[in-house]
């Protein structure tokens, strides 16, 4: 994979600073799902398997055209279907392109505590280092057989040689953009204004989540004070204050407490000298007491 | 890839013609017509309502075209080997022998 491109900014797990921080000028990329325009012909997740070489996986069904209920080590993205009644008595079938999210604040990259496992570059994209990983999260998705962690790529592969992602180029309806973060924003308000001026969507709008600092794939959704519609897209999502906590403060802490126990203890030492040894205790042959 | 899409073939019901029957999703159920049957999973969906004809309640259900004979699922014995195209009419339009496919009455049962 060429990272010629490819600039690191943040490494999981890693002591110190980031190579090359801050050298040159960013440009964040996006990835921009127009729901509302959204067929559900699953050619994105074909192009995402073909691209990537994912193996098969085996699926049954599940009543509903949605392929499997979440994405797989095998399976990095994944069209949500919900058939969904409206106050006015309409009917909408709601897809959701699900796959990850590409956070400008990745809380898997937060919480990960593997060298490099997860790494952001410049422009946005989450990637994963495979030979680094050492265990499981969420939207990334274990592969059980070797301990392997894998997700969508936003195609880091394709981006650095100046091609769109697979999934962006198999689009039939051109319901999915790719471009830089920026562009996309505009784009996406466009798309929201024209819902809410021509049709009867009122609350169109886009979703970019800023309680992760934004995300580097957003959604025009037709509601969009219902983000929970389209196969549970989290409200308002953020990295936990928990884990914000153990790898913040919490490390600083347990640093403290270890260096200042091992001190504590050479200072102890030096004060108080070694254990005293008392007489009962040099007794040979004797019964313990 | 196409297995794992869309892994079995299925019959589309509306939520109030599963209910009458008892119809569960994912449950087998038989479609049959005057010349052949069809078994496949049930998917019961909110999509489809009822039609009043006649001041009767008819349903409509849908079934993808083609399906139930070879396939990497059929051939493996997943499914029952039926074929959609023995429900449908061999009729066809005198002149262009265009065929008439796809509206014929079902019976719709558990199976």
């Amino acid at each position: 994979m060429s990272q010629a491109a490819l600039r690191i900014q943040k490494i999981s797990g890693h002591a110190g600073s980031v190579p090359g921080e801050d050298t040159q000028r960013n440009l964040t990329v996006g990835k921009l799902i127009d729901t509302t325009t959204c067929i559900g012909c699953k050619a994105c997740e074909v192009a995402c398997m073909e691209w990537n070489d994912l193996p098969f996986g085996e699926t049954v069904f599940g009543n509903t055209y949605q392929t499997m209920p979440e994405t797989r080590w095998n399976y990095w993205n994944l069209i949500l279907f919900n058939e969904h009644e409206r106050d006015d008595g309409t009917l909408m079938w709601l897809m959701r392109k699900n796959q990850c999210m590409h956070c400008a604040e990745p809380g898997c990259l937060a919480a990960c505590p593997a060298d490099g496992a997860i790494v952001q570059y410049t422009n946005g994209i989450v990637d994963f280092q495979q030979a680094n990983c050492i265990g499981p999260f969420d939207i990334p998705k274990m592969n059980p057989k070797n301990n392997r962690v894998f997700k969508c790529t936003l195609c880091t592969d394709r981006v650095s040689e100046g091609l769109e992602p697979a999934c962006i180029k198999s689009c039939p309806t051109g319901c999915l953009h790719f471009g830089t973060k920026d562009d996309m924003l505009d784009l996406a308000h466009k798309r929201a204004k024209q819902l809410q001026d021509h049709s009867n969507f009122a609350d169109a709008g886009v979703y970019d989540p800023q309680g992760v600092g934004g995300t580097g794939v957003i959604y025009v959704l037709h509601d969009s004070t219902h983000p929970e519609l389209y196969g549970g897209l989290p409200r308002n999502p953020h990295v936990p204050w928990t884990v914000k906590l153990w790898k913040g403060p919490l490390k600083w802490l347990g640093n403290v407490a270890m260096v200042g126990g091992l001190i504590g203890l050479f200072v102890h030492y030096l004060r108080y000298g070694p254990k005293a040894r008392e007489e009962e205790d040099i007794n040979p042959g004797g019964s313990k007491s | 890839m196409n297995v794992q899409l869309v892994p079995e073939p299925f019959v589309e019901i509306s939520e109030e013609m599963a209910e009458e029957r008892g119809i569960r999703g994912g449950d087998t159920i038989k479609v049959s017509s005057i010349r052949g049957t069809y078994i496949a999973k049930a998917m019961v969906t909110k999509r489809i309502k009822h039609m009043m004809i006649d001041g009767k309640k008819t349903y409509q259900i849908g079934i993808p075209i083609h399906w139930g004979y070879r396939g990497i699922a059929e051939d493996e014995g997943k499914t029952a080997l039926t074929l959609t195209n023995q429900l449908s009419p061999t009729v066809v339009d005198p002149n262009a022998y265009t065929p008439e496919f796809k509206g014929f009455l079902v019976k719709v049962e558990k199976a």
